[in-house]
């Protein structure tokens, strides 16, 4: 717990905060005619959140604060939902009860949203965040294991690169341009660099194959989400509040997620993306041994095979002491054999003597010499 | 008529109500505080580089006197098993009798990047199996495996039957090619050599990202939209944070072990088709005719109960019986029914099985 989070007039700000926004919002909704077309402002709620979590989050302990971003994240992704719809439920709503023809309002809605799918790139502020995720975790997780801070792919300006106008000639021209021989007595690192960049545009093309997959799943997600509406139309079930029809819209898009994931198209893109990637890390790490090497510092190379042969020592060493453990038990066992012979040619030969008889020769079977003795 | 009954001034009421929850429950999670997990007591009692064997602590004065060794997965921290007091699968099973080990395999670093299969069962576990057997004056142990650890527990009683007197999976993957398998349906086209000769271990994180790929919008979305509204409540906050703690608590897979595992078991779906060689060892699973307990849930998307039921028949044992939970694939450990119906059923079963 922090002080500031504790302290009732922190609290009551927070609360203060949500009240103004509140009463400004209302104020708002009220202006905005639905027949002028203007929305409610629409990115404003997400930057409200925005704002109010900036000003939070310096209080919030650090070992949970990346669970809070992404309570944050998923709240913002949902007010941009709302956001989305609301100029429709303004028009439904100045339209009153009397309104026959919902289906005509909400379908420009939703085709509108068809319309910023099938537009969008990766960085589309009208696409609905939603549908950012499975992208923005594939980022978060490359970045996370890059040898690079932040995202690495947004910091060598790649969203020129995936706007689909034009990209194949572009990559074409580039690809033209990385084939022209190395001159020069730095002729072989050119080369290296220039075959990075191959597999680089490779890996983009793989990610823009992607986001177009994700962009085909919103559009479909759009329609099921239609189909589920006319259904509860049919039904004479009503959709009362947002949530509802927030999951309404995450059972649409995990429907059509698990159909369009099963697919062998899925199958070779989601490939591609990760063995695209792995090749450019992989050639990115030749070229990163060759420096070090340059400077004789331990490599990546090196390093693995020393990992390598203190594995199979171990391994060698582990089996020598099951071996030598063996040898040692069964060296216990002859000792003990002999010691327990001895001892029953010396009860005999005491025996016999108590009897009065002779004792009886004493014979050797030949057995092998315990070694060491 | 409009099925749609949404008004902007209800929008703005629910936005201000949802605001009005989060701000509250910003203020409960920062006084949480730590979230503990692994309630169970327990000591360590044998180890070996990253891996620790924990002993539990009985809880009951009658023991099975045949101790369980509970095998994990590698892809996750065990604590899942003993997540809480009320939701915790080792509680269980002690309070049903039982006498429990259980292999931490910890986390691997660059320094374990050439561990195979045949180390970790081989190895690790076949040394865990020779230290409860010395400690206990015993020649066989009962086996439980969860998920991969299941997998792991099938391999590791075929190669060595003479060491395990009884076997439970739970949640285990047998065979990798049923239709509804995403997992393998996502790695078929994968080049894992490239991956593995790239990354060396393959990190945490991305497993995280395929597991949570599976199902999208509602593991990465929709969940934490639904836990807005049980903020407020401080032991709903804490139970939150815990699954949120292991959900992402992923340790990175040592390289070689996750070569073969993905290649042999993934892609080549070797295990059903005795392709498996782990060591020399050929991976029979005819050689496994002790009593094998196969527990599943049918609802699980990470094991399909399809890959799960396609044991039977393909060990020797004549004594095989299946057990399907209602729920998920980690419902099966913390949800409250899973705590009633599961435990004391192994229990029950491996006490009818041991002398």
């Amino acid at each position: 717990m922090t002080e500031q989070t504790s302290n009732p007039d922190w609290l009551s700000a927070q609360q203060e905060f949500w009240n103004a926004w509140f009463n400004l919002g209302k104020q708002t909704v009220a202006q905005s005619p639905a027949s002028a077309g203007t929305a409610a402002p629409a990115q404003a709620w997400t930057d409200a959140l925005d704002l109010w979590w900036k000003t939070v989050q310096p209080q919030v302990p650090s070992d949970s604060r990346a669970v809070f971003d992404r309570f944050i994240d998923q709240g913002k992704n949902y007010f941009q939902f709302n956001e989305n719809f609301l100029k429709t439920f303004e028009q439904l709503s100045a339209a009153g009860s009397s309104v026959t023809d919902w289906q005509s309002f909400w379908n420009k809605a939703l085709a509108q949203l068809k319309q910023n799918f099938s537009e969008t790139d990766f960085i589309n502020p009208d696409m609905m965040g939603f549908w950012e995720m499975p992208l923005e975790n594939w980022q978060r997780t490359m970045s996370s294991v890059s040898a690079f801070p932040g995202d690495f792919f947004k910091g060598v300006g790649t969203a020129d690169m995936r706007s689909p106008p034009g990209t194949d000639a572009f990559r074409e021209n580039i690809n033209r341009m990385l084939s022209i021989p190395g001159l020069g007595y730095t002729r072989e690192r050119q080369e290296q660099f220039q075959d990075g960049m191959h597999l680089w545009l490779e890996y983009q093309k793989a990610e823009q194959k992607y986001a177009d997959i994700f962009n085909k799943m919103g559009m479909y997600t759009v329609e099921r989400l239609q189909e589920k509406l006319q259904a509860r139309d049919k039904k004479g079930e009503a959709i009362a509040d947002m949530r509802t029809l927030y999951d309404l819209w995450v059972d649409a898009g995990e429907e059509v997620y698990a159909e369009i994931v099963t697919t062998e198209e899925y199958a070779d893109i989601n490939a591609a993306l990760v063995n695209t990637l792995m090749a450019w890390k992989q050639h990115m790490r030749m070229i990163l041994d060759n420096l070090l090497s340059s400077f004789n510092m331990p490599t990546r190379k090196e390093v693995d095979v020393l990992h390598a042969r203190i594995h199979q020592l171990r391994k060698e060493a582990g089996k020598l002491r099951e071996t030598q453990d063996e040898i040692l038990d069964s060296e216990a066992l002859r000792r003990e054999f002999h010691i327990l012979r001895e001892e029953i040619e010396t009860l005999k030969a005491n025996a016999a003597a108590s009897s009065g008889k002779a004792a009886p020769a004493r014979t050797r079977k030949k057995t092998a010499k315990p070694t060491g003795e | 008529m409009s099925p749609l009954k949404i008004t902007p001034d209800k929008m703005l009421q629910e936005m201000y109500e949802f605001n009005k929850k989060l701000g509250e429950g910003v203020k409960n999670l920062s006084q949480i505080g730590e979230i503990d997990v692994g309630i169970s007591p327990k000591e360590a009692v044998h180890q070996e580089d990253k891996m620790v064997l924990y002993h539990y602590k009985p809880a009951t004065e009658k023991l099975n006197s045949t101790p369980l060794l509970i095998v994990y997965a590698l892809v996750n921290r065990p604590y899942m098993a003993d997540l809480q007091d009320g939701r915790s699968l080792i509680q269980g099973l002690r309070k049903a009798g039982q006498d429990v080990y259980l292999i931490d395999w910890g986390y691997p670093d660059g320094s374990d990047r050439c561990l195979t299969l045949d180390d970790y069962l081989n190895g690790y576990v076949d040394r865990c199996v020779n230290f409860i057997c010395k400690k206990h004056g015993i020649d066989r142990i009962n086996l439980l495996g969860i998920c991969q650890g299941g997998t792991f527990s099938l391999c590791y009683s075929a190669m060595h039957p003479e060491r395990v007197r009884n076997l439970v999976t739970m949640v285990t993957p047998v065979d990798f090619h049923t239709p509804d398998n995403l997992l393998s349906h996502w790695s078929r086209k994968l080049d894992v050599d490239l991956m593995v000769d790239t990354m060396g271990n393959i990190p945490g994180e991305m497993l995280n990202w395929t597991f949570l790929s599976m199902k999208p919008f509602r593991l990465t979305g929709q969940k934490y939209i639904d836990m807005v509204n049980m903020l407020g409540d401080t032991k709903a906050a804490k139970n939150f944070m815990r699954m949120e703690k292991w959900i992402f608590d992923s340790p990175d897979q040592a390289g070689e072990t996750f070569r073969e595992f993905t290649k042999g078991f993934f892609q080549q779906n070797g295990l059903v088709k005795g392709e498996i060689n782990i060591g020399g060892y050929q991976v029979n699973l005819k050689n496994i005719t002790i009593p094998v307990l196969n527990v599943y849930a049918t609802q699980d998307h990470l094991v399909p109960p399809d890959a799960s039921k396609a044991l039977k028949g393909k060990t020797g044992t004549k004594d095989y019986k299946e057990i399907d939970f209602r729920g998920g694939h980690i419902g099966i450990y913390v949800s409250g029914r899973a705590q009633k119906e599961i435990p004391p059923a192994i229990g029950k079963w491996l006490d009818e099985r041991s002398e």
